[in-house]
């Protein structure tokens, strides 16, 4: 009955009035966790953070449930698009920088420290977890 | 791809919005379709092509020089 009713109400605003709302609430814990760092009171910032992702998160997941289209094969598309430029930049330009490092550490000229070492490996993970759910898809479809 | 989607929308009567939401998507996708920005999956098209009494290949224009390297 709450539910009907909610319904209702839900259809009254375009699914681009949630996505702002979404949207603010998502920047809201953002500047929540920012304004905590900025008054010296990191963990105030972060549980501030978290409770206001929280709301959104709970907010978003509801309104997928509803009648309201939130997000639809172009956002997937989108986020696709996104994605790949995210990883041809770091996964490109990870290629060129560590093979770079590695080439000048063969010749003796460069020395890895821990926290080039510690970048190296993630983004070998990285690399690596692309790769293994690249062949799962490529045998899948 | 070219299409006509904005000229049976408009043969039709209604908004972009009316549209998304028959065909369960959101206005700016109908949007991006209609200015050419977006090419649409074959569900999308086929559910267009349902809502307006037509075939997709009626809306969609395939010109076949697209993607040629």
């Amino acid at each position: 009955m709450v539910t009907e009713s909610l319904e209702g109400v839900v259809e009254g605003y375009s699914s681009k009035t949630y996505g702002r709302v979404l949207g603010g609430i998502y920047l809201s814990a953002a500047v929540v966790f920012v304004v905590g760092m900025l008054l010296e009171r990191p963990a105030a910032g972060f549980v501030g953070f978290v409770g206001v992702y929280l709301i959104g998160v709970v907010a978003d997941f509801s309104l997928q449930r509803s009648s309201v289209v939130l997000y639809d094969e172009r956002h997937k598309d989108i986020t696709r698009r996104a994605s790949n430029s995210v990883f041809r930049i770091y996964g490109g330009g990870g290629f060129l920088v560590f093979v770079s490092l590695m080439g000048l550490e063969f010749a003796g000229r460069y020395e890895m420290g821990a926290t080039v070492e510690a970048l190296f490996l993630t983004w070998s993970a990285s690399v690596l977890t692309w790769g293994g759910f690249y062949t799962y898809y490529k045998y899948r479809y | 791809m070219e299409n006509r989607l904005r000229e049976l929308r408009e043969e039709h009567g209604i908004s972009q919005r009316e549209l998304a939401e028959e065909v369960g998507v959101t206005r700016q996708t109908i949007n991006a379709v209609e200015r050419g920005r977006y090419d649409p999956s074959l569900d999308l098209a086929f559910e267009l092509g349902d809502f307006f009494g037509c075939y997709a290949e009626d809306i969609f224009l395939y010109d076949g020089d697209e993607g040629a390297v």
